[in-house]
């Protein structure tokens, strides 16, 4: 009988509890420490309650419980919950960027680098930059004139390749960027031109 | 994706069942035509209620089956024992109304958008989710490299039999029979194993990722085999809906 499931199953209660749908979100157990995605947390749906266990440690995360028509929360388990995946940093490393071609202020772009980021150039002689300070210079000196769109993207763990194109012709490929993550941030950003 | 989730409210609707098709002796999919539903992610499901006479209610998720833009449908496998299958599977008729509420799920999804290759693993009805997404990569044109094995008990225990048959040959499609083989079988025998991943499924290096869908044993053993081959853990999606 279907009372053990996992953390799929809480997709509509977690929207019913948080607004959103959460099952892709990492839960981060406050016993073990382990990180994993809501999804694959052990659940338990045997009357009158929800409860929510570490797959590793078994410990208990969440507990959801109708008493009278009120639905009662329980989190304490849990030391953290959500965490933004790779397609989300590399939403968010395109918003900079077009922010920047908007404003002429690339500083959010920037700042999206670990302090030694590299940016790197294929196909084109502009090279390659290490460092914050190297990154926002290469943007003052040579500020790219048109915002880009993403084609498609494939994500991985810690990394993202993306195809894209530039805004003014946005169903021509114009590149392809390659980036390796650390956490949220860009660890390496290569970029290859595709054309001109 | 995580941290992109949109807030919405989930309410309950009340749903005509427009067709129900026998699947197996013990599995049926139901089509669905709610009026307010947001195109789904192939590999999302739905939420089902039933209310009994005496006002007592009953859930459970339902994988959807169909493709995004095609016509809702899921598919549902007979618990004996269950609260909710046995009347979906056997009281249920079209033109009957049911409540639900969905799509849901942002995890055990799947999009065109990556473009790498798919390893899919079934057990019993976990055929459902992954089937939305083999007829996604079809209709969508994708050409994302994919493999299905699927595990069933017997030959008539396999669920969306023709429509497996007659997908493009360039989806490779492997069944083991765990209880009995019909005179002749050339597909594997007995339940999921290390040797037959390594035979069936994508070899690690090719950085696929897989999905993993069925009873709590089957993706437990199914999962963690994939990672001793070399499967990356975050690239092993996994589906359970109890059986443990």
């Amino acid at each position: 009988m279907d009372l053990c499931v996992d953390g799929n199953a809480l997709g509509g209660l977690l929207i019913d509890v948080f607004g959103a749908d959460l099952t892709a979100a990492s839960a981060v157990c406050g016993s073990c420490g382990t990180s994993a995605p809501v999804a694959v947390l052990t659940v338990y749906r045997r009357a009158p309650g929800t409860v929510v266990r570490c797959r590793s440690c078994d410990a208990v995360l969440m507990v959801f419980v109708t008493v009278n028509g009120a639905l009662g929360v329980e989190l304490a388990g849990l030391a953290g919950l959500d965490s933004p995946g790779p397609l989300d940093v590399l939403r968010r490393c395109v918003g900079s960027f077009n922010a920047g071609v908007r404003t002429g202020d690339f500083s959010a772009m920037t700042g999206m680098f670990t302090d030694d980021g590299e940016m790197a150039f294929r196909a084109i002689p502009a090279g390659s930059f290490r460092g914050k300070a190297a990154i926002a210079g290469a943007y003052a000196q040579q500020p790219p004139d048109d915002t880009i769109r993403l084609l498609r993207c494939d994500c991985r763990d810690s990394s993202a390749s993306a195809d894209y194109a530039w805004s003014k012709n946005p169903g021509a490929l114009a590149g392809r960027m390659d980036l390796a993550f650390e956490g949220t941030l860009i660890r390496r950003l290569t970029i290859t031109y595709l054309r001109d | 994706m995580a941290g992109t989730a949109i807030r919405r409210r989930l309410s309950w609707q009340t749903t005509t069942v427009t067709d129900i098709t026998q699947e197996t002796a013990t599995a049926v999919t139901i089509g669905l035509s709610p009026a307010d539903w947001p195109e789904h992610l192939a590999g999302q499901h739905l939420d089902v209620r039933l209310t009994a006479e005496d006002g007592y209610q009953a859930e459970r998720e339902y994988s959807i089956a169909s493709a995004p833009g095609e016509p809702l449908a899921i598919t549902v496998e007979r618990l004996d024992d269950g609260e909710v299958s046995p009347y979906l599977t056997t009281e249920l008729r079209a033109g009957d109304q049911i409540e639900l509420r969905g799509p849901i799920g942002g995890y055990f999804v799947w999009s065109p958008a990556d473009i790498g290759p798919v390893q899919l693993l079934a057990g019993g009805s976990g055929i459902a989710p992954l089937r939305s997404i083999l007829r996604h990569r079809l209709l969508s044109g994708s050409s994302a490299p994919m493999r299905l094995l699927y595990s069933a008990r017997t030959v008539d225990d396999v669920i969306y039999r023709d429509e497996l048959a007659s997908l493009p040959a360039d989806v490779q499609v492997s069944y083991t029979l765990t209880r009995a083989q019909p005179p002749g079988w050339t597909g594997y025998i007995g339940r999921i194993s290390a040797a037959m991943l390594a035979s069936a499924a994508w070899p690690a290096a090719d950085r696929p990722l897989a999905y993993v869908c069925g009873p709590t044993p089957f993706v437990e053993a199914a999962a963690a085999w994939l990672v001793e081959l070399g499967y990356r853990p975050e690239l092993v999606k996994t589906e359970r809906f109890g059986g443990a």
